[in-house]
């Protein structure tokens, strides 16, 4: 499978160090919750505040047209922070071939068939 | 004679009482210096005693002598030593495998994903991250530390955010 790096719409972003929140499936879509890093190529960028890694954007990793999703792997604690926030790991690997996506991290494995993946963003 | 033979007996006395005080004073001091030894020693030393590894004490996760392992010089807690070992930022990756190891978490990695140990709670107690150059800045080598409730620490057992620089301690990569 080829990584996301190669997919127009994500290529802006490094996931691996982008900590997913929440994770939503409902029939025929499939949405990630998540503090997104972007690359400094992208206009979203922001350098980072002191003490901090990166600049995050909360925003949604959305996948619409969803035809098939399994999900295994599941059961992992979610990790809290100093904030008393919830997260459950950064997306460690995001793979597709074709139609067929497969993301990968604390929360499981997700492999799902989709027609779209697109990132919606809400600063916070 | 008596007078010699009672004096032998309290002399005999003294000796023993001296063994039975300073004996396990010597054993500790030496334990001690084990600990105090080089980078290399602190895995095996930190099993042994824990607490007796640093002069930065982490009160929080000190226990009370009540509640040591009955013959053990401190009981072992992980967190401890897992920031004894990342304190410095000088951990390597393979250190770090071998002391997630030793723990008996579960080692896990996927094709292209991170280096974890979790623990048998199932939580991910070690994330050992190689970076990329893909990342602002050029994300360097790192680990980001549970300790055993779940929460987000760095070496000292503070509790750190997800995006702070001690959620993100720097170590050197040598594994390939």
């Amino acid at each position: 499978m080829r990584s996301y790096t190669e997919l127009r719409q994500l290529r802006f972003l490094y996931l691996e160090d982008s900590y997913v929140l929440d994770v939503v499936a409902e029939p025929g879509t499939l949405i990630l919750k998540v503090d997104l890093v972007f690359t400094e190529d992208h206009p979203e960028y922001r350098p980072p505040e002191p003490g901090d890694r990166y600049s995050y954007t909360r925003g949604e990793l959305k996948f619409s047209g969803v035809s098939r999703l399994t999900w295994s792997g599941q059961g992992a604690q979610p990790a809290v922070d100093a904030s008393g926030e919830r997260d459950y790991g950064c997306v460690d690997s995001l793979e597709f071939e074709g139609s067929r996506y497969r993301i990968e991290g604390d929360f499981g494995i997700i492999d799902l068939e989709a027609e779209l993946v697109m990132i919606q963003m809400s600063k916070h | 004679m008596a007078s010699y033979i009672i004096g032998g007996i309290v002399i005999a006395g003294f000796v023993v009482m001296t063994c039975v005080v300073l004996c396990p004073v010597i054993a500790t001091a030496a334990t001690m210096s084990v600990s105090a030894g080089s980078g290399a020693s602190i895995l095996a030393a930190a099993k042994v005693t824990g607490a007796a590894l640093t002069d930065q004490p982490n009160t929080s996760i000190i226990k009370p002598a009540s509640e040591t392992a009955r013959g053990a010089l401190v009981r072992y807690d992980a967190d401890f030593a897992a920031g004894q070992l990342t304190g410095g930022g000088r951990a390597t990756a393979s250190q770090l495998d071998e002391f997630g190891a030793a723990q008996g978490w579960t080692r896990g990695q996927s094709a292209t994903g991170p280096l974890k140990y979790e623990d048998g709670n199932g939580i991910a107690r070690l994330t050992i991250k190689r970076g990329s150059d893909r990342a602002p800045g050029s994300g360097s080598p790192h680990v980001e530390i549970r300790n055993d409730a779940g929460l987000r620490v760095d070496p000292y057992g503070h509790l750190v955010t997800r995006s702070s620089l001690g959620n993100h301690t720097p170590i050197e990569w040598n594994l390939p």
